[in-house]
């Protein structure tokens, strides 16, 4: 996977100024592309055995052992609503780091590695494709495709603590 | 303990974080309690809070604070004990105290010192104590008419509030186990004062000094540990030399130190401390009960310096009450019995004269110390200091050894596995690789215990106050105790010795107060008038187990089924089928207390509850044992660290959990006859005790196949003084776990207290028990 990633990496779009570019890690949830700042991505992982934690929210998966941590792994597809999938070959855990936490989350694959030019990105339309706006930090415009700029702390319920709270 | 006073800090700051910490939740919790005024539980909660703030602002002399805090207290104590309903008006009173408090918490922040007068907020309080009624009269009743219509109904209640209310001076509030008696009082009305006592200015504080002065500090604290020990011991032993002698020197030492540095009071009084001493060596003066009081008030006096040196304030403390003291031993000299042994035969033949020492406002006080006493070593906690801990070099050098081993055994490893490559003779090698195996697992054991041995501490630390805290508290109630301490090297971790001594003291203090009878009672009993307190800690395989034992006079569980009845703690019909240990155990419901008159040990009931949240909190668990007339045993039995568990792997449906061993009494295999339900709750029935059962898979909503299953195994965990059954498919062994938190992610799940990563490398959940147990009563 790492090699295809390389190679994406070239095939990235924009390379105009090298100063505004925003570089993201994209992947795919049924038939949407969706992107996140690579800063913010420590690493993708191949499916491992999720232990299940209970009276947790519907969208928290469960935890599994990183290296000898222990790191809450959420399902992308329920925090957005959309229906679940089995896993496959493709599933992969993209684990990122957000507010000094480590998290994974489960996507259905995991696309490449690009740069993107910031004035490609224009703000969210009020309803984007059957995920809530408010996750949305932007979209990307780019040839043939639309990609969705996730914000990570609002998905991952940083400062949304309430609302995990409650399902709790 | 001189670990808990490294923690200190600067401990107004610490105050202020965690007063401002304390008001946000009542703050919270007021609110929450108007829309739920029957919530016992929320009840106990918001007096616990008031409690606190009370006691810390009491310990730190803001009377400002202390004063609201305790009329916020008194009106909560009424409503938790139903005499009292939660009216619109009252709440208003309330949180206008509130935000009172609030405000002086602010000025505290500020200016370290409280400014605004909260006496009107008070007065309203003390109102509507007496009844809303009387709201708007409520100013003239404040000092004497203070429980009004209470008064019959409890009379300890009355006793207590008329006489702390007599001494408005609450800020004194006395601490014996933290003796501070002296100091209180002295910081808040020194403020003002800019006569520097000390000749070291504010230099003395600067980069170069830090780290003399924390040497300093920190000898002097263990000085004065061993200082206050020795003094108690003295008075048991008065013609032992050598300790004499060794007093004599911690003094010396102290001085000599202190007048290097510039801390000119504290070697000033350090020195009229020596010259007694030194007469007392000579044989010139004899060890009398006045003069180890004028020493032990020294000692307290050089503390409370060293305390305020810490807080880097430097300014001048009237001392003159100790000074004379000491002068007065001196002179007295023809007033002293002449003959040594007059002493020895106990330590405690001054009891008729117990309060002659002490300003009068202080023994009127006395009331108060009683719960404040919960909060005091409550506030190192959270202190950033406190995260170091001193390790013998020794154990390093353990450490060092393992890790070397460690490091051998994995080039080993490289060396095989590079073997393996193109080899024949795997077998040869997989013997090799077996044995490597097997040697690292015996050092990673090793590793693990030296590590751990690092944080571990020797209990002794939290006992060592305990000699002084029952002289005094036998002295004040006239009774005579001996304490016997044994264990005291018994060794646990840093985070579990930081936690248990507040609920030990509160036990001591019950043991003292409500357990040993007056010398009177006791001849009468035919038992020797000097009564027998034991505190003795021993390791009984990952526990330790603390036992405090009195040869008292027991529990009576009728009284305490009366007592727990009359406060609507218990039904009758309960009360009927409560077995001896139940009732027993009652003495750890919020808000029951026994004592027929309040002391200065008995409070409100707050302390056992306190020893049961606290143990509780450990995992830990407390067993009650008492005969009348004979005595009561208490134990208490906490896992020996709280970053490692041995737990037991218990199997539900597909999932596998972890269960705290310290938590786990037994496993049974049930007969159909022992399970039944009881209004509609299920039941397991264990020789003479019915538990209630849970069942794990519905507990933790855990999915299953095949419906509805019988009970194959049931482990019955214990929490504190609490018991129940959770039915669970299958055993999987015992294994000892690294405990990792769930993170700040998935914050407190309820029923889990963690996790750990087992052996095969998965992820597997720990059983709360202390949520678990919750629940078990709830449903």
């Amino acid at each position: 996977m790492a090699e295809d990633m390389m190679d994406q990496v070239e095939s990235g779009d924009a390379s105009e100024t090298g100063e505004d570019l925003l570089q993201l890690v994209s992947f795919k949830i049924g038939e949407e592309e969706f992107g996140v700042d690579i800063l913010n991505v420590r690493e993708i992982n191949r499916m491992v055995e999720i232990t299940r934690v209970p009276k947790s929210p519907e969208y928290v998966e469960g935890v599994i052992n990183l290296r000898g941590k222990v790191i809450p792994i959420v399902s992308l597809r329920k925090r957005m609503g959309m229906p679940e999938k089995e896993q496959d070959k493709d599933t992969r855990i993209v684990v990122v780091e957000l507010e000094d936490q480590l998290i994974g989350f489960v996507v259905d694959a995991v696309s490449e590695v690009l740069r993107i030019p910031r004035n490609i990105t224009e703000p969210p339309p009020e309803t984007a494709s059957g995920v809530d706006a408010e996750y949305i930090t932007s979209i990307a415009k780019m040839d043939e495709r639309l990609l969705i700029l996730l914000n990570l702390n609002r998905l991952l319920a940083f400062g949304d603590r309430e609302v995990l709270k409650e399902a709790a | 303990m001189s670990d808990e006073l490294e923690m200190m800090g600067d401990i107004i700051e610490e105050f202020v974080v965690e007063a401002e910490e304390l008001v946000e939740k009542l703050d919270g919790d007021f609110v929450t309690l108007e829309k739920q005024p029957d919530d016992g539980e929320l009840l106990n909660e918001v007096f616990r809070s008031a409690h606190t703030l009370k006691g810390m602002a009491s310990f730190l002399g803001f009377a400002g604070i202390t004063k609201l805090s305790h009329r916020m207290e008194d009106v909560l104590n009424k409503l938790r004990r139903g005499e009292r309903t939660l009216s619109p008006g009252m709440m208003d009173v309330l949180l206008e105290g509130m935000d009172r408090l609030r405000t002086l918490v602010e000025e505290v922040k500020e200016h370290q010192k409280e400014a605004s007068d909260v006496s009107d907020v008070v007065e309203k309080l003390q109102g509507v104590l007496e009844g809303a009624a009387v709201l708007e009269e409520s100013s003239e009743t404040v000092v004497n008419g203070v429980e009004g219509d209470g008064a019959e109904i409890i009379e300890a209640e009355a006793g207590k509030d008329a006489s702390s209310d007599a001494s408005e001076e609450e800020e004194a509030s006395p601490e014996s186990e933290e003796p501070v008696k002296e100091e209180v009082p002295v910081i808040p009305e020194k403020e003002e004062e800019e006569d520097a006592g000390d000749t070291m200015d504010v230099d003395a504080f600067s980069e170069e000094m830090t780290e003399i002065l924390q040497d300093f500090i920190l000898e002097t604290e263990e000085i004065i540990e061993k200082l206050d020990h020795d003094l108690v011991a003295l008075e048991g032993r008065p013609d032992d030399l050598d300790l004499l002698n060794e007093i004599f020197r911690s003094a010396h030492t102290i001085k000599g130190t202190s007048s290097f540095l510039g801390f000119t009071q504290m070697t000033r009084l350090t020195h009229r401390t020596e010259d007694v001493l030194n007469k007392l060596r000579k044989g010139e003066l004899s060890v009398t009960a006045d003069r180890m009081d004028a020493l032990l008030e020294a000692a307290d006096a050089i503390k409370m310096l060293l305390d305020r040196i810490k807080e880097q304030n430097l300014e001048k403390v009237d001392l003159s009450h100790v000074t004379a003291m000491l002068e007065g031993t001196m002179t007295e000299q023809g007033g002293t019995p002449p003959v040594r042994e007059q002493k020895p035969a106990d330590a405690e033949p001054e009891a008729e004269k117990p309060v002659d020492k002490k300003p009068a406002a202080q023994a009127s006080v006395k009331e108060a110390p009683g719960e404040a006493k919960s909060s005091p070593p409550k506030m190192p906690g959270k202190s950033v200091t406190d995260q170091t801990v001193r390790v013998d070099v020794d154990r390093l050098d353990n450490l060092m050894n393992w890790v070397g081993e460690l490091s051998l055994e994995k080039n080993r490893l490289n060396r095989i596995t590079s073997l393996f490559e193109g080899a024949e003779d795997v077998e040869e090698l997989s013997g090799q690789l077996n044995d490597v195996n097997a040697k690292m697992a015996f050092i990673t054991t090793e590793l693990q215990t030296a590590v751990m041995k690092t944080r571990m501490l020797p209990v002794g630390k939290v006992f060592g106050k305990f000699p002084r805290m029952v002289r005094d508290l036998a002295r004040d109630a006239g009774k005579q105790i001996d304490l016997q301490i044994s264990g005291e090297e018994t060794e646990l971790d840093k985070s579990v010795v930081e936690e248990i001594g507040d609920p030990l003291v509160h036990l001591i203090r019950n043991a003292v107060d409500h357990g040993v009878e007056m010398p009177a009672d006791r001849a009468k009993a035919g038992k020797p008038e000097k009564g027998t307190v034991k505190l003795c800690a021993e390791h009984q395989g990952n526990h330790i187990v603390i036992a405090i034992e009195d040869d008292g006079k027991g529990m009576d569980p009728e009284v305490l089924k009366k007592k727990a009845i009359e406060k609507g703690i218990l039904t009758e019909a309960d009360a009927e089928r409560m077995s001896d240990r139940d009732a027993w155990n009652l003495i750890f419901a919020p808000g029951f207390s026994t004592a027929a008159k309040v002391t200065s040990v008995s409070g409100r009931g707050v302390g056992m509850d306190v020893v049961k949240t606290n143990v509780a909190k450990l995992n830990g668990i407390i067993d009650i044992d008492s005969e009348l007339g004979v005595g009561t045993k208490i134990l208490i039995k906490l896992p020996l660290t709280l970053a490692i568990v041995n737990g037991l792997l218990v199997k539900v449906s597909d999932e596998i959990y972890i269960i705290p061993l310290v938590s786990v009494l037994e496993t049974v295999r049930p007969q159909p006859e022992q399970m039944s339900t009881i209004n509609g709750r299920e039941v397991i029935r264990l020789r003479d005790h019915v538990l209630p059962l849970l069942r794990f898979d519905e507990v933790y909503n855990v999915p299953r196949n095949n419906g509805h299953m019988d009970i194959p195994y049931v482990v019955v965990v214990a929490l504190a003084d609490k018991q129940i059954g959770l039915a669970v498919d299958d055993m999987m062994g015992q294994e000892e776990v690294v405990i990792k938190t769930l993170g700040k992610y998935l914050g407190d799940m309820q029923g889990i207290a963690g996790s750990a990563i087992l052996g095969d490398g998965r992820v597997r959940l720990i059983v709360d028990v202390a949520d678990l147990v919750r629940m078990g009563k709830e449903e």
